[in-house]
């Protein structure tokens, strides 16, 4: 298991737990993002900049900041 | 008759109200655009109802403000029909919002919108199949071009009549018998106290909602410890944290009907918008595209603006230069030169710049840019100890910063509301942004134009480092939904024009013909001799510029474009190069741009934030505005 934050651009990971607060928790629900969705990193922005993922689970692309990214924990999928 | 449009941001909703109601609420192609609720009277096919454009909202958690507010109008205002607005490309997701709105037990129909953009991404949805599962009646829609309407509304008026309460959707066993457990333990009556459905108030219980939770537990602390256990039980149950079951469980509620009633043809190869994505988001070559699209964006603006000024300026320069010549000078000179003087400034100097500015900001709006920009600029908005959505309400305030006041609802944490709105009269509104193409752009050429806008941002930076200092805790982390690309429909972007360019002619013109004449006025009474000679020592004092310049800034408190109007008048000509000097220009025009924010922006303040904000956000940007110009002046 390892964090969103150390996945690089073009890999499809699931995500398996989210860490951190109970609003961020509660905001990347509303998006549309759950453990169990598949998600790609599309691009990450530069100087600690956000990540740009598409859950192909449910189709949603969202920029998603590093502090969060880094509490969600994701698996590589083959 | 009343009916409520809910649907998450982005699903099309202002855009379906605008079809029934006529062009009345702004539409964009970013998530959080309205924030107010918009509401008309309608006729559709004959039957008069109203219907009231709601803020969108991914769910009915209370946790987020514009949230509650959206929750609260549901269940305080007697509702006959509710249209969830569904964006048909997020189905899955979508249908998380319809669960909790099926919940609330109020006649529903939902409105699949956006159809096409389904088909585009290869997902065939079995209508009848979600129709008959969901236990509502479901009709397919393109709010955009007008399709399906009739269907919609014919369904909504047979739900309507038929007043059809909506079916339980049941969760899995386990889940559902807590629920149920949860349910018997409510009275009717305190279910009615708080205006919602016993099975909605479990609901919000079981999903541990501060909200709902402290409302009980002031009458019935035995409810809230119940919910609480029986929170626990389903925790260890379901292997999920507390908080977070309920969530997780309407998610795979969700994700099971979606699969049922959907099917996506996967198309092989990455679809076109995400080759665009790869380059526009581009951690490298973003910034560049970025740079070129908004260069782009203003070199439009000046090269229609320009010429049109020119072609406008000189006949009525020629009308009033022939007038005062036949008229000599007296009162009756001073206040017709005064009402043609607001005419010019309108047509001449506001409206050639104003059109295009705001034509091209619906065209950028709509087709979905803007977040893109909201996520490149993240970085650099961090930096000033900013970042999340606070992008796009500092994006909304380049067109005017009115809205963008009331848009900072969209963020969660109140401190980051309150930096935000503190900025946000720094950013160049469509009326300084007419100053500065008029004044700068014209006299001293684009570049130096462009140069303001970059200034600008760099000072807004050093501002929010400045005043996040102030304010220690950190703000969330970004979490920003980035909307597919729509083509935008040229009706809407002419629409949009059309709707902002009404605003100016009904509201804003007029006020720059009144304060034309009353210059024209205070110019025979002498009184502006006062008023100058009042201000001599911050005008020749600290900015070295003529005296007359006083009452022009006076007047610019009013509406920004009216400095600019009031110049002309003031020097007597609106060929301002023969009295000022270029750098007299341009500290008069940086002096404008960063001083007390217009009336406008600063009565939204006041209401948005109160007096303190309102009085403190006027001292900030003149004291900004006085510091800057004076460097201009010495450089």
């Amino acid at each position: 298991m390892l964090s969103l934050i150390s996945v690089p651009p073009g890999i499809t990971v699931k995500i398996i737990q989210m860490a951190g607060g109970r609003g961020v928790q509660m905001r990347l629900f509303q998006l549309g993002l759950h453990p169990g969705d598949t998600i790609r990193v599309l691009s990450v922005g530069p100087f600690g900049g956000p990540l740009y993922i598409e859950n192909l689970t449910t189709g949603v692309r969202a920029a998603i900041g590093r502090g969060v990214a880094r509490r969600i924990l994701v698996q590589p999928v083959r | 008759m009343k009916i409520a449009l809910v649907g998450q941001p982005n699903s099309g909703k202002s855009t379906l109200f605008n079809v029934i109601a006529g062009f009345k609420a702004n539409t964009s192609n970013l998530p959080g655009t309205t924030v107010t609720f918009t509401e008309s009277r309608v006729n559709i096919g004959g039957r008069i109802a109203d219907v009231v454009d709601l803020p969108g909202t991914y769910s009915l958690s209370t946790g987020d403000l514009a949230e509650l507010e959206t929750l609260k109008y549901l269940i305080e205002n007697d509702i006959d029909v509710v249209i969830n607005v569904i964006d048909a490309s997020l189905l899955s997701r979508s249908l998380e919002l319809t669960l909790e709105l099926l919940d609330l037990g109020l006649p529903t129909v939902v409105a699949l919108n956006m159809m096409d953009e389904a088909e585009r991404k290869g997902i065939e949805i079995d209508v009848d199949k979600l129709s008959e599962m969901l236990g509502v009646p479901v009709v397919p829609v393109i709010a955009v071009h007008g399709k399906g309407i009739k269907k919609l509304f014919e369904a909504v008026f047979e739900t309507a009549r038929k007043n059809t309460v909506p079916r339980v959707i049941r969760y899995p066993a386990p889940v559902e018998e807590k629920i149920r457990e949860m349910e018997d333990s409510i009275s009717e009556e305190l279910a009615r106290k708080l205006k919602v459905t016993r099975r909605f108030l479990a609901v919000k219980l079981l999903e541990g909602d501060e909200f709902f939770l402290k409302k009980v537990k002031e009458e019935f602390p035995d409810i809230e410890n119940f919910a609480r256990t029986s929170l626990k039980e389903l925790e260890e149950k379901r292997g999920i944290p507390a908080d977070q079951v309920l969530h997780s469980e309407r998610h795979n509620l969700a994700m099971c009907i979606f699969e049922k009633t959907a099917r996506i043809k996967r198309k092989k190869g990455p679809t076109v918008e995400e080759k665009i994505d790869r380059v526009v988001m581009h951690h490298f070559w973003g910034y560049p595209i970025m740079a070129l699209v908004l260069l782009l964006f203003f070199y439009l603006i000046f090269s229609i603006g320009g010429p049109l000024e020119e072609f406008f300026l000189g006949p009525l320069d020629a009308l009033r230069d022939r007038l005062s010549g036949s008229m000599g000078s007296g009162l009756l000179l001073n206040l017709i030169d005064g009402f043609l003087q607001g005419i010019e400034g309108g047509l001449a100097v506001v409206l050639p710049y104003f059109v295009p500015l705001v034509f091209l900001m619906s065209f950028l709006e709509d087709l979905g840019y803007l977040p893109r920009i909201a996520f490149l600029l993240d970085t650099f908005m961090h930096k000033i100890g900013l970042h999340g959505k606070s992008v796009i309400p500092f994006i909304v305030g380049y067109g005017c910063n009115v809205p963008s006041i009331t848009a900072t609802r969209i963020l969660e944490s109140p401190r980051d509301r309150i930096l935000t709105a503190l900025l946000i009269p720094f950013i160049p509104c469509s009326a300084k942004t007419t100053v500065i193409l008029a004044l700068v752009a014209f006299y001293l050429g684009p570049l130096w134009a462009l140069g303001l806008y970059v200034t600008n941002i760099f000072v807004v930076a050093i501002l929010g480092r400045v005043i996040s200092g102030f304010f220690p805790t950190p703000s969330p982390g970004l979490i920003l939904e980035i909307p597919s690309y729509k083509l935008p429909s040229m009706k809407v972007t002419f629409l949009k024009t059309w709707l902002h360019l009404k605003t100016f002619i009904n509201f804003a013109w007029p006020i720059l013909i009144v304060g034309s004449i009353i210059m024209g006025f205070l110019q025979f009474l002498k009184v502006d001799l006062l008023i100058n000679a009042f201000f001599a020592p911050l005008t020749r004092g600290i900015l070295n510029l003529p005296g007359e310049v006083a009452t022009t800034l006076i007047f610019g408190i009013l509406r920004k474009e009216l400095s600019l109007i009031m110049l002309f008048q003031a020097l007597g000509t609106s060929h301002v190069s023969d009295i000022l000097t270029t750098k007299q220009i341009l500290t008069f025009t940086v002096f404008v741009i960063y001083y007390i924010p217009c009336l406008s922006t600063l009565a939204m303040l006041w209401r948005e934030f109160g007096k303190k904000i309102a009085l403190l956000s006027a001292l900030l940007n003149t004291g900004v505005a006085t510091l800057l110009a004076f460097l201009v002046r010495i450089l």
